[in-house]
């Protein structure tokens, strides 16, 4: 970056449109501004920062120089403006900031602020307005290194002892790329690159999917078996339907035997039935008999002797089941069996006497009674014996007649099939082929069910191998992601020690080249791992820090920043690799505000003299009395002169020297 | 068209130097724009890397 010019418009002292061009030219590279103390020469560095980020260094927020604003009436409306116009990168912007003051009864107030406006000149000649004002300002100059670049004395004094050095430093000399791609790539982070793809991995999918194609190498064997014993079975179906139809036709063409033999059948059958039934008659009839065997015999004795007994005198006079003995007992007792007492000659007496004469033995009328009487009792029990044995009997009678009808039968039907095929094999054999096709009928369906309960499975399961086969490439992708990673992360972290331990030597030596030929003593500097910048003195064959005065620690310090631009601007020079481009620097003026108002002559002299030939451009804001000791030896490269025309605490005008 | 992949292969040292390039570029660039995010930058890489390998040439 070179800076070309800055202009103000009532910008603090520097009242209306005044500007600065500076030297571009790589001969005399040094611009000099010269000014007496409050003439405004720090205004002028600070104008750079507020330009470039918004912030200024002064006491009072107010820009608005005072003698534009005590002009003002209420109502009033003033600009500050400053507009900065530079190169970089072969292009030339221009950034532009502003704030308006607007006068009320309260006095002027900051009106409007505004966000810097960035043009860049196109090839015609014409500005082109850029949208992206913030991200390109951090391209071309970013806020961090300007501290590097735009100083005022104070910074010069503390710059090479500051803490925040390190980061500054690695930034400008490349190294915090560096870090941050060391940072982003992290393999011990799960947030960096490394991390997020190791965790985009699947790692169960490469074992979940080599279990699927197990289970559907299995699952297929089991479909070809399947499809083995289909066609097992389909051939068998095949063989007994062609055993059926030949059975079958076996079985039209000898119809009439058949049924002759089936008519053979049904009578074996009935013949086997009857003479189970003719068994139970007889079984019947015998037991019947046995029952009442005697009974059996006696019973046509008794009709007999009833039919003889029919005309015998039968009395009913006498008392049933009695006899005469029990009537000479009760006249022998004396004592009736109603307790009344018998004497002989008495009514009583006589009365028993007459009942005696009616009774046997004196009388068989009564006995032929009673004998009749249990006569008919038994035969009308012993009526359903003889019916019994007599339906028995008869049916006994009838199962013969019928065996003997169907023996008849089964004869006759045995000589008319006689020396014919045996029908019932056929049919026997018929009716199994019908079974066993049947039963592979049934097998078929449960194959097929089977079969195609497989078929699902195993494309359920190849689908769900192919979507981890997917994450198993997915995984092999992500593998040769995270190699080229780590590969990177490994060169970029080599890559940073050893260019850390380099870039700290390199500038060490760099630094020290230039304090050896700015300092005319014999002291030397150190840098450590923070960047910190150490004086040290040799004590005998020791090396010990000593104290610095403030001019000691200004030449310290202005080594260290053209020992930083030198090596920035070295390391741009060698970019003969692609890989260096990202870790290069860019060109960077220096911007200095009263650089040597701590150095004496001879420093002044020596750091005036190396310094237009480290840096691209130099600027300086410097009083007239130390520009007297730098100009001896800095003259000849000075491309632009001005000097600052102080007329009155609000005013300074920018003057051009000749 | 992409490149078919395989764990075993050697690294493309092309490919490798590309991405070093691209990456720190990257690097560089949101150093000074501060545009992108630490977890934008981390899936921007991501993306570089998962673009650059599969490319073939």
């Amino acid at each position: 970056m070179l800076l070309r010019s800055i202009r103000f418009k009532n910008f603090r002292q520097y009242k209306g449109d005044q500007s600065i061009e500076f030297s571009c030219d790589p001969e005399r590279n040094v611009t000099v501004i010269l000014g007496d103390n409050t003439s405004g020469k720090t205004t002028i560095v600070q104008a750079f920062t507020w330009v470039l980020y918004g912030s200024a260094n002064f006491s009072s927020e107010d820009l608005l120089n005072l003698d534009v604003a005590s002009q003002m009436r209420v109502g009033d409306k003033e600009k500050v403006e400053v507009d900065i116009c530079l190169n970089h990168d072969n292009t030339e912007y221009i950034i532009s900031r502003y704030e308006e003051y607007v006068c009320t009864g309260n006095g002027i107030h900051r009106h409007q602020f505004s966000s810097p406006k960035l043009f860049y000149k196109q090839p015609d000649g014409q500005l082109k307005t850029i949208e992206k004002v913030d991200s390109t300002i951090q391209k071309i100059l970013p806020k961090e290194l300007s501290n590097y670049f735009f100083f005022d004395g104070e910074r010069i004094e503390t710059i090479s002892s500051k803490q925040d050095v390190t980061e500054a430093v690695k930034g400008l000399l490349g190294l915090t790329v560096l870090s941050n791609a060391m940072s982003h790539l992290n393999p011990r982070s799960s947030k960096s690159v490394i991390g997020k793809f190791r965790s985009s991995m699947d790692v169960d999918s490469s074992r979940k999917a080599e279990n699927l194609l197990q289970q559907i190498e299995s699952l297929t064997d089991r479909r070809e078996y399947i499809g083995t014993e289909l066609a097992n079975v389909e051939d068998q179906i095949k063989h007994y339907e062609g055993q059926i139809e030949l059975t079958e036709n076996i079985l039209r063409e000898h119809q009439p035997t058949a049924i002759l033999q089936r008519k053979r059948e049904e009578l074996e059958r009935n013949i086997k039935q009857e003479k189970t039934a003719l068994e139970d008659s007889k079984k019947r009839l015998f037991d019947g008999f046995n029952r009442n065997a005697i009974g059996f015999f006696t019973q046509p004795m008794m009709k007999k002797a009833l039919e003889c007994l029919d005309d015998a005198k039968v009395s009913d006079k006498g008392i049933p089941d009695m006899n005469a003995s029990a009537i000479d007992y009760i006249i022998q007792r004396g004592i009736c069996i109603c307790g009344e007492v018998i004497e002989e000659g008495s009514s009583r007496h006589a009365h028993l006497i007459k009942e005696r004469d009616y009774l046997p033995p004196q009388f068989i009328g009564t006995v032929i009674r009673t004998f009749k009487e249990k006569i008919s009792m038994y035969q009308s029990f012993s009526e359903p014996y003889y019916e019994n044995l007599k339906s028995s009997y008869q049916e006994i009678i009838r199962c013969k007649t019928r065996i003997n009808d169907w023996d008849d039968e089964l004869l006759d039907i045995c000589d008319r099939i006689k020396g014919k095929e045996d029908v019932k094999k056929h049919e026997e054999n018929l009716q199994d082929y019908k079974n066993r096709l049947r039963k592979l009928a049934s097998e078929k369906d449960k194959l097929i069910e089977e079969n195609a309960k497989l078929v699902g499975e195993i494309e359920r399961l190849q689908r769900l191998h192919d979507s981890l086969a997917i994450a198993s490439e997915k995984n092999t992708r992500i593998q040769s992601y995270i190699r080229y990673a780590e590969a990177i992360y490994e060169w970029i972290k080599t890559t940073y020690e050893s260019r850390q331990h380099e870039i700290r030597q390199q500038l060490e030596t760099r630094v020290n080249n230039i304090f050896a030929q700015m300092y005319h003593g014999s002291r030397k500097v150190t840098i450590n791992e923070k960047f910190n910048v150490t004086l040290l003195t040799a004590l005998g064959e020791e090396e010990i820090v000593t104290d610095e005065s403030r001019g000691l620690e200004t030449v310290k310090n202005f080594a260290f920043i053209a020992g930083l631009v030198d090596l920035a601007k070295a390391k741009i020079k060698e970019k003969t690799e692609d890989l260096e481009k990202p870790l290069s620097s860019e060109p960077y003026p220096l911007v200095m505000d009263a650089p040597f108002s701590n150095a004496d002559e001879k420093h002044v002299t020596n750091i005036s003299r190396i310094l237009p030939d480290i840096a691209e451009q130099v600027i300086m804001v410097v009083m007239a009395k130390d520009w007297g000791f730098a100009e001896t030896v800095m003259g000849h490269r000075v491309g632009k002169k001005y000097y600052l025309d102080k007329k009155s605490e609000t005013l300074t005008y920018i003057k051009e020297s000749v | 068209m992409t490149s078919k992949l395989d764990a075993s292969q050697p690294l493309d040292e092309k490919k490798l130097n590309r991405l070093k390039l691209d990456i720190l570029t990257l690097e560089r660039d949101n150093l000074r724009t501060r545009e992108l995010t630490n977890d934008e930058m981390v899936e921007k890489i991501r993306k570089l890397i998962e673009e650059e390998v599969m490319k073939c040439y």
